[in-house]
C-alpha cells in the first residue's frame, strides 16, 4: 500500500479557522472589497491625472533654472505665505512639472513659465476613498489601517482553513456551481498571497501609523510625535518665522544634478520660504531600489548638509522607506503596475467570490439568504457603477457632488438589492449601467478633449475605458445566454 | 539575463511542483524537493539580477505570473461541469434570522477595537520597553510598525477561532489588559 505523503489536517483546526474566516469577511468584506477596487484603480493614478487633464504641458525633464522660476512665481503669488513650497518633477508616467503650495498647484512650462492650474477632481476623490475613506483623516487613515489588518487575518485564516493546500494547488474545475467557485477563490487566494498579504500589511502600516504614533509619543515622549518619526525621516531644523528672502532654489537643484545625476529628482521641498529658518529637501529617486527616495538636505542658502538615509541608512530606515512603494506598485515601471492591476483584480474576485461562497453554501443547506445575496450583488456591482458615475459627473463639472453621489449611491443600490432579492438581475443590470456610464464616460472626455484624442496623456486610459466597456458587454451577453441555457430545459422539462 | 534565467528557473519550478502534486504519491518527494529548490534559486537570481529588495520583489512578481498562467492552462484544459438545477437549492429560502445578533456585534467588537486596542497596548509597551534597553529607535519603529497589525490580525484570528464568547473575549482582553497596566504605572509615573 503507497503511504500518503500529505499529512491529514486537523478536522477542528480546519472548521475552526473557517469559521474565523467566516466571521471576519462578514464583518469586513464589504469594505474590503471597496478598498481592494479603489486600491487596484489607484495603482494607474497619474494615468489617470494625465487623463483628466490631457492638454496640461508636458516634459521629460526641467532645468534647475527654470524649476526655480516657476517655483518662485508661485511663492510670490500666495496671499497668505505658504509653509511649504513643493516641485514635482516630470516622471515617467506623469512627465509634467507642478508647483505646488498649502493652498494652490499649477503646472510649469519647461521654459519656468506657468500654465494652468492642476487639477484632478476624480483621480483625487479616488485617493480619498482608497486612503480615508472619505472620513476625516486620521479616522479614515485609522479604519483603512483596521482593514488592513483585518485582511491579513483572512489570508492566514483562509491558508490555515486549506486542508491540501498543496495537493489543490493546481486544480481548477470549470464550472459555475459551488466546487467551481471554491477552487476561484481558493486557488487565487493560495497563488497571489505574497501580494494580498505584502499589500494588506503595507496598507495597514501606512494607515495605523498615526494612531501607533501618538500612542509612543504619550507613553515615551511626553506627548511629542517628532521624536518618533524624526529618527526615520530626519529633523526638521528649529523653525525662526523672521522675514527673509526666499531661499535659493536652484542651488541645491544644481547641487543634485552634478554630484547624483544617476538619480533623477521627483520632488524639491522647501520648509517655510520666506523666513529666516527655511531650508529645503531634494527627493531623489533610486531606480534600484523599492524606497521612495532618498531626501537631500540643504540649508536656506542652498548648502548641503547631507543626506537622511533612506537608502543607506539603518536597516529599518531601508525597510520603512519600501512600504509606500511596495503598496502602491510605483517601483518598476508599467510592468509592475500591469501585475499590480492583476493581483488587484484577483484580491477583487477572491473577496467577491468569498461571499458568494458563504451564500452557495447556506442554499446548499436549506438555509437560503436571497436578500443578503443580492445586497452582496448589489455592492459587488454596484461600486464600479457608481465609480463609473462620479467619473462622469467629475467630468460634467460636478466635482462637490463626487462623495454624497458615491455613498448615497451606494446607499441606495444596496437597499434597491434587499427590497429586488434577486441576485442575477442585479448583476446583470448593474453591470449594463456600469458598461453604459463608462461609455457615456468616454464620450464626454472625448468631446471635451478633442484636441488632446492622441496624445499619450489621453489614449492609453481612453483604451483602457473603452476594453471596459468591451468586457462587460461580452460579460453581460455570457450571462444572458447561460440564463437562456437553464431557463430552455426547466420549461420544456 | 539573470532576470530571464530566474524566469525560467520559475516555470520550471512550479511545472514541477504541478506534476508532483497532481501525481500524490509519496515517490514525489524529489519533484517537490526539486520545485520549491527551483523557486529558491529563481528568488536568488532576482536578487542577484536587481538588487536586494528590488530583485527579489520582481522574481516574486514572475512567480505570482507565471502560478497565474499555470492555473489559467489548468482551468480551459479542465471539463465545464454543469451545475445542480438552482431550483431544487434555492427552493427553500429561510427568513433570515436576526437572533444572534447581539453576540454578532459582540464578536466583532472583540475581533476589530478590542482586538485592536489590545495591540496597540502591547505595541506601544514593547517600543517603550525596547527604547529603554538601548535599541536602535530606527529598528524599533520598524519592529513596532508591523508589529501592530499583525498581532491584531493574530488576536483576531484567536478570538474568532473560539466558539463561546467568553473565550473569545478572554485572550484579547488579557493581552491587552497587561501591557495597557505598564503603560498606566510609565505615564502616570512620568518617567520618559
Amino acid at each position: 500500500m503507497t503511504r500518503k505523503i500529505w499529512p491529514k489536517s486537523s478536522n477542528r483546526r480546519v472548521a475552526r479557522s473557517l469559521h474565523a474566516h467566516s466571521i471576519l469577511g462578514l464583518v469586513v468584506g464589504g469594505l474590503i472589497y471597496i478598498l481592494s477596487l479603489s486600491g487596484t484603480i489607484s495603482v494607474f493614478n497619474h494615468d489617470l491625472q494625465r487623463w483628466e487633464q490631457p492638454g496640461a504641458p508636458e516634459m521629460s525633464q526641467i532645468s534647475p533654472d527654470a524649476a526655480a522660476q516657476a517655483a518662485e512665481t508661485v511663492f510670490l503669488s500666495e496671499e497668505v505665505p505658504t509653509t511649504h513650497l513643493y516641485i514635482n518633477f516630470p516622471q515617467p508616467d506623469l512627465p509634467r512639472t507642478v508647483i505646488t503650495t498649502d493652498t494652490q498647484a499649477f503646472f510649469a512650462n519647461s521654459d519656468g513659465t506657468i500654465d494652468q492650474r492642476e487639477g484632478f477632481p476624480w483621480t483625487q476623490f479616488l485617493l480619498d476613498l482608497h486612503y480615508y475613506l472619505h472620513l476625516p483623516h486620521v479616522l479614515g487613515l485609522t479604519l483603512v489601517g483596521a482593514m488592513g489588518a483585518f485582511l491579513v487575518a483572512m489570508s492566514i485564516s483562509g491558508l490555515m482553513a486549506h486542508p491540501r493546500i498543496f495537493r489543490d494547488a493546481f486544480t481548477f474545475r470549470r464550472g459555475t456551481d459551488r466546487l467551481s467557485l471554491a477552487d476561484l477563490h481558493n486557488r487565487l487566494s493560495v497563488w497571489t498571497a505574497p501580494f494580498h498579504i505584502s499589500n494588506a500589511l503595507t496598507g495597514s502600516i501606512l494607515g495605523l501609523a498615526s494612531i501607533l504614533a501618538f500612542a509612543i509619543a504619550a507613553t515615551s515622549y511626553g506627548g511629542d510625535t517628532e521624536p518618533v518619526f524624526s529618527p526615520v525621516f530626519g529633523e526638521e531644523p528649529a523653525p525662526d518665522g523672521a522675514a527673509a528672502p526666499i531661499g535659493d532654489i536652484a542651488a541645491p537643484l544644481d547641487y543634485v544634478e552634478t554630484n547624483y545625476p544617476q538619480h533623477a529628482p521627483t520632488y524639491f521641498i522647501m520648509h517655510d520660504p520666506g523666513t529666516a529658518g527655511q531650508n529645503s529637501s531634494v527627493i531623489l529617486k533610486h531606480d534600484d531600489r523599492l524606497i521612495f527616495g532618498e531626501y537631500y538636505q540643504f540649508d536656506g542658502a542652498g548648502n548641503f548638509t547631507g543626506s537622511v538615509g533612506m537608502s543607506d541608512g539603518t536597516v529599518g530606515q531601508q525597510i520603512i522607506g519600501s512600504v509606500y512603494n511596495v503598496h502602491f506598485g510605483n517601483w518598476g515601471g508599467v510592468p509592475v503596475k500591469l501585475a499590480y492591476l492583476l493581483f488587484g483584480l484577483s484580491l477583487c474576485i477572491i473577496t467577491a467570490s468569498g461571499l458568494r461562497i458563504y451564500f452557495a453554501r447556506k442554499r446548499s443547506k436549506g438555509e437560503a439568504l436571497p436578500r443578503m445575496e443580492a445586497v452582496w450583488e448589489s455592492l459587488i456591482w454596484g461600486t464600479p457603477a457608481l465609480l463609473a458615475l462620479t467619473l462622469l459627473l467629475a467630468l460634467m463639472g460636478g466635482q462637490t457632488l463626487l462623495v454624497p453621489v458615491f455613498w448615497l449611491g451606494l446607499a441606495g443600490v444596496l437597499v434597491v438589492g434587499y427590497l429586488i432579492g434577486d441576485a442575477a438581475i442585479l448583476r446583470s443590470s448593474l453591470k449594463i449601467a456600469l458598461g453604459s456610464i463608462v461609455l457615456l464616460s468616454l464620450i464626454a472626455h472625448s468631446l471635451m478633449h478633442f484636441d488632446s484624442l492622441t496624445r499619450p496623456a489621453a489614449w492609453p486610459v481612453s483604451l483602457s475605458l473603452l476594453l471596459i466597456v468591451v468586457l462587460v458587454g461580452v460579460s453581460v451577453l455570457r450571462h444572458v445566454r447561460r440564463d437562456a441555457d437553464v431557463l430552455v430545459p426547466a420549461k420544456t422539462g | 539575463m539573470l532576470l530571464l534565467v530566474s524566469v525560467g528557473l520559475a516555470v520550471c519550478g512550479l511545472l514541477c511542483l504541478r506534476t508532483a502534486w497532481r501525481l500524490r504519491a509519496q515517490a514525489n518527494g524529489w519533484r517537490i524537493s526539486l520545485g520549491w529548490l527551483a523557486l529558491l534559486g529563481a528568488l536568488c537570481l532576482g536578487y542577484a539580477s536587481s538588487g536586494t529588495d528590488k530583485g527579489v520583489a520582481l522574481a516574486l512578481i514572475a512567480i505570482m505570473l507565471i502560478a497565474l498562467l499555470v492555473l489559467g492552462r489548468s482551468y480551459l484544459s479542465s471539463e465545464i461541469r454543469r451545475s445542480k438545477p438552482a431550483n431544487r437549492i434555492a427552493r427553500h429560502p429561510q427568513t433570515e434570522r436576526s437572533s444572534h445578533w447581539l453576540s454578532g456585534l459582540w464578536t466583532g467588537m472583540v475581533m476589530g477595537p478590542l482586538s485592536g486596542l489590545a495591540s496597540l497596548a502591547i505595541n506601544t509597551a514593547l517600543y517603550d520597553i525596547l527604547a529603554k534597553a538601548g535599541a536602535d529607535p530606527t529598528l524599533n519603529l520598524t519592529l513596532v510598525a508591523f508589529a501592530f497589525p499583525l498581532v491584531w490580525a493574530g488576536l483576531a484570528i484567536l478570538s474568532g477561532y473560539q466558539v463561546r464568547l467568553w473565550r473569545r473575549t478572554l485572550p484579547v482582553l488579557l493581552s491587552g489588559g497587561i501591557p495597557l497596566l505598564y503603560i498606566l504605572s510609565v505615564t502616570l509615573g512620568g518617567t520618559t
